[in-house]
């Protein structure tokens, strides 16, 4: 007697198939587990074998043999307790063959069994999908996930003899499908954090704005107390909405992460804002079976580094490659696992270690001021394109009502994004702070006049070539926002007020 | 031996400084006498105790130090020695003498006014901009500049005088070799390099310790005519130059501040004590050239009228103050929106005057 049903492991961020067979036959009464299986999936014979017990049902006194296949890969997570279960109760005749075959199955099972939920059904049914497997039957807390995948059926279950006369009476019920479009819509429009909730701080918005125009990433510098986190967590309100694939493509990271709120995917851009004492591998991912750090998790959303300069500096050198290649490559003994990594970094920080700097009550020399700023110097620094102060507020400003909200700075980011759009068609990249040099010399056309007033900013401020052309890249993205086809006087006059006074 | 070898081997003795030496050509009468004299004659006499004896008499057996003079010309540098035929006389009225000093470069001219500019190391914006200034206006005329080359205003004032054309002088209180503090490397092939000169009477490699800066200051005074102390908190190494400059009979000038400021409390107990208050550099001039028989003389950096200012700029500019501002107060003051004050700050930041210090935070001045 022998069956095979289908289940799915997780590897990286992705799934990949397992093919879950049992037999049973003459010899000493046994259960054998094979197959490259970790603990966790080893110990899933005591919860099987107590479960099935539990329900109902006792094993026969044979030699029971499981297989999961393909057996060179190695086997993790607590999602293979439910495959296993049905393998042998199909080989022993319980469920009949034609109900499970062709079916995947994912599920933790409790000892009288209930079927408990588990990570990674996201990612398991797209991969479903794509191998042709029509049915999945998943624990009922997860089957929200599967059921925004198109062109497949998801049975939600909570409990063994529930699955059993359900698969053989063929009553199991459907999760009804949902529409992901609209549950995205929804989530936008009720997006409760608004820069109208912010009042002063003028320059800091529409820095805010120009940068996330051009997705160029962010520095925040000012005194404590002055709205710093307050500006950056109200970033995701001017991203633009998420699509359907981005929302499939960051809930699937969640989903593996076992992040995912109840009954819901992520349907708004993702803000991460790690405390400063995180370490590497947690920052970038890792650890021996690879797993998505901060900035996967961050992906299509905010990386929101606050007190920057307190961060580890060889933690903060980690970004360094993720942000040039949108994507972290994470190289292991027997496997490399890629995360994507496509997030705009917004970091903040004081002015100089007692956070006063130039202010009278500042207790700083100059030369602690200069090294407090070092600490971020270098190739991150490098990919920051826009800084900005922010400032306590007068006592005058907190009775002002009338200050930039998010719905303004969306609109004009809207057409500074389609301009974009259309002028890299083809070249794949999407954003201004993307181009490289040559596309800088074509796109950023200047006048005479204009060209002079640039360099002699570049020999004013001792620039380097980079900080010319991040002038450049800043100075379209603002022409952008205007909807103006030429770089004007005015553009770089405010490009150049977003330098960062200590790149070198 | 000659009479700058002995002076050479007397001032390069370990541990053996200003004081010392001076009870010894007190007792003695010269550098030769000490050479010659027993380690038993120099304690009898009182001047040094039985360490120091020791030391001395060390010393008189190892060469090295006459090596080291033979270096000093190789490397551009002059010892000047008390009585020696380049020894100035500014120095030798002072009751404290250095017996002996290095010098490289040019010794300031004695037939040419030299005002001394001192300060605080981390100054305001306006003690910034009156520095450059009152350095400017004074170099231009062909008065010398004295000043010791810290951080600050003393920096300021020198590159300011080079860069009006002027000499300038610097004393160190380090050895002459050890170029204190560091970022001032620039300032001081810059001094060199326009006629001016390095001044120290500390032995090649001496470190710039402490005790060391008071020593140097009554040379700074010294040297000058007037001294004008720009900026000095209330317990500031200024004052020390200032009080030296007194003993010495020099005039005083200190720049006026506001009363509340503390990097101005110094100077305004000096100008309460009766120090000259600082008020334009016409005044210093004329004291400066007493004598000299000029009287007409080159304002044109003090009167210098900035950059022609137009529309926005000069309201913008009239919100700057020497003190940092944030860019939200400028632009409340100014009456314009904040993305148009940035701009504005921009374009005067280019014209050279008002200066980012931090972001966000601007100030008149470069």
């Amino acid at each position: 007697m022998f069956s095979r049903v289908f289940s799915a492991g997780i590897s990286g961020i992705d799934a990949c198939l397992v093919c879950v067979e049992a037999d049973i036959s003459g010899g000493l009464p046994q259960f054998h587990m094979v197959g490259l299986l970790s603990s966790e999936v080893k110990e899933a014979k005591e919860r099987v074998i107590r479960a099935l017990s539990n329900s109902g049902i006792e094993l026969p006194a044979r030699k029971i043999t499981v297989n999961l296949s393909p057996a060179g890969i190695r086997k993790q997570g607590s999602g293979f307790d439910l495959p296993i279960a049905v393998s042998i109760l199909t080989a022993m005749g319980i469920i009949r063959e034609e109900a499970a075959a062709g079916r995947l199955f994912v599920g933790e099972m409790s000892l009288d069994g209930q079927i408990n939920k588990v990570n990674g059904i996201l990612p398991i049914a797209m991969k479903a999908k794509e191998e042709g497997i029509h049915s999945l039957i998943v624990p009922k807390e997860n089957a929200f996930e599967g059921a925004v995948i198109d062109g497949i059926r998801i049975f939600g279950v909570s409990g063994l003899g529930e699955l059993i006369r359900g698969l053989n009476e063929g009553t199991l019920t459907e999760t009804e499908h949902i529409s992901l479009e609209q549950e995205l819509a929804a989530a936008y429009e009720a997006g409760n954090l608004d820069f109208l909730d912010i009042k002063g701080q003028e320059k800091a918005k529409r820095a805010t704005e120009v940068a996330v125009a051009g997705f160029h990433n962010l520095l925040y510098i000012g005194p404590p107390g002055s709205g710093k986190s307050m500006l950056s967590k109200r970033i995701p309100s001017i991203l633009n909405r998420l699509d359907v694939e981005e929302c499939l493509e960051i809930s699937k990271i969640y989903s593996v992460m076992g992040l995912l709120e109840k009954d819901t995917l992520v349907l708004g851009r993702p803000f991460r804002s790690p405390h400063h004492s995180i370490t590497a591998t947690a920052l970038i991912g890792g650890n021996g079976n690879p797993r998505p750090g901060e900035i996967t998790l961050a992906h299509k959303g905010v990386l929101f580094l606050d007190e920057a300069a307190e961060f580890k500096k060889d933690v903060i050198e980690m970004l360094r490659q993720p942000l040039e290649d949108k994507q972290i490559v994470i190289s292991r003994l027997n496997r490399n696992v890629v995360f994507p990594a496509d997030f705009m970094l917004v970091m903040a920080m004081n002015p100089c270690p007692c956070g006063y700097f130039p202010d009278k009550r500042c207790s700083c020399t100059m030369s602690e001021v200069n090294r407090y700023h070092n600490r971020i110097r270098g190739p991150v620094l490098d990919r920051i394109d826009v800084c900005t102060g922010t400032s306590r507020l007068a006592p005058e400003e907190l009775e002002q009502r009338d200050g930039t909200g998010s719905v303004q700075m969306r609109e004009r980011i809207d057409l500074a994004r389609k301009i974009q759009e259309e002028r890299f068609a083809g070249y794949g990249i999407r954003f201004n702070s993307q181009m490289s040099r040559s596309q800088i010399e074509q796109y950023c056309p200047l006048e005479e006049g204009d060209r002079k007033l640039l360099d002699k900013a570049y020999a004013r401020y001792h620039m380097t070539a980079r900080g010319y052309y991040k002038v450049l890249k800043v100075a379209r993205t603002i022409a952008d926002l205007e909807g103006s086809q030429m770089i004007r006087r005015e553009h770089i006059l405010e490009a150049i007020g977003y330098r960062n006074l200590h790149e070198i | 031996m000659t009479q700058e070898e002995y002076w050479f081997w007397l001032c390069n003795i370990n541990d053996i400084y200003q004081d010392t030496i001076d009870r010894l050509i007190r007792e003695f009468g010269g550098p030769e006498m000490v050479f010659r004299a027993s380690a038993d004659q120099l304690i009898r006499s009182g001047a040094v105790g039985p360490r120091r004896a020791r030391l001395i008499a060390d010393s008189k057996s190892s060469t090295r130090s006459l090596r080291k003079l033979e270096k000093l010309a190789g490397n551009g540098i002059r010892f000047i020695y008390y009585k020696g035929p380049d020894y100035p006389e500014k120095f030798a009225l002072l009751e404290d003498r250095p017996y002996a000093f290095y010098v490289k470069g040019t010794m300031p001219d004695p037939k040419m006014p030299s005002v001394g500019i001192v300060g605080s190391r981390v100054c305001s914006g306006y003690g910034k901009e009156m520095t450059m200034k009152f350095s400017q206006c004074l170099a231009s005329n062909g008065v010398q500049i004295i000043s010791g080359m810290a951080l600050g205003v003393d920096a300021i004032a020198s590159r300011s005088a080079i860069e009006a054309g002027g000499k300038t002088f610097v004393v160190l209180g380090s050895g002459l070799d050890v170029i204190y503090p560091r970022q001032n490397i620039d300032l001081y092939y810059q001094i060199l390099l326009n006629q001016g000169g390095i001044i120290s009477e500390f032995p090649m490699g001496d470190p710039p310790l402490p005790w060391h800066f008071p020593h140097r200051n009554r040379l700074i005074s010294a040297l000058s005519d007037q001294l004008l102390v720009i900026e000095a908190r209330r317990s500031s190494g200024s004052l020390s130059t200032a009080s030296c400059a007194l003993n010495q009979g020099k005039d005083v000038y200190a720049l006026p501040g506001r009363i509340t400021d503390p990097m101005s409390e110094g100077c305004n107990r000096l100008i309460a004590d009766g120090a000259g208050v600082l008020l334009d550099p016409q005044m210093l001039l004329e004291e400066c050239f007493r004598g000299r028989g000029r009287t007409d003389f080159e304002q044109k950096d003090w009167d210098a009228a900035g950059p022609e200012l137009t529309g926005d700029q000069k309201g913008v500019y009239e919100a700057l103050d020497y003190q940092p501002k944030m860019l939200d107060r400028i632009a409340a003051e100014s009456a314009l929106s904040c993305e148009r004050t940035a701009k504005v700050l921009t374009e005067l930041e280019l014209l050279g005057v008002c200066s980012e210090i931090s972001k966000d935070y601007y100030r008149k001045g470069t």
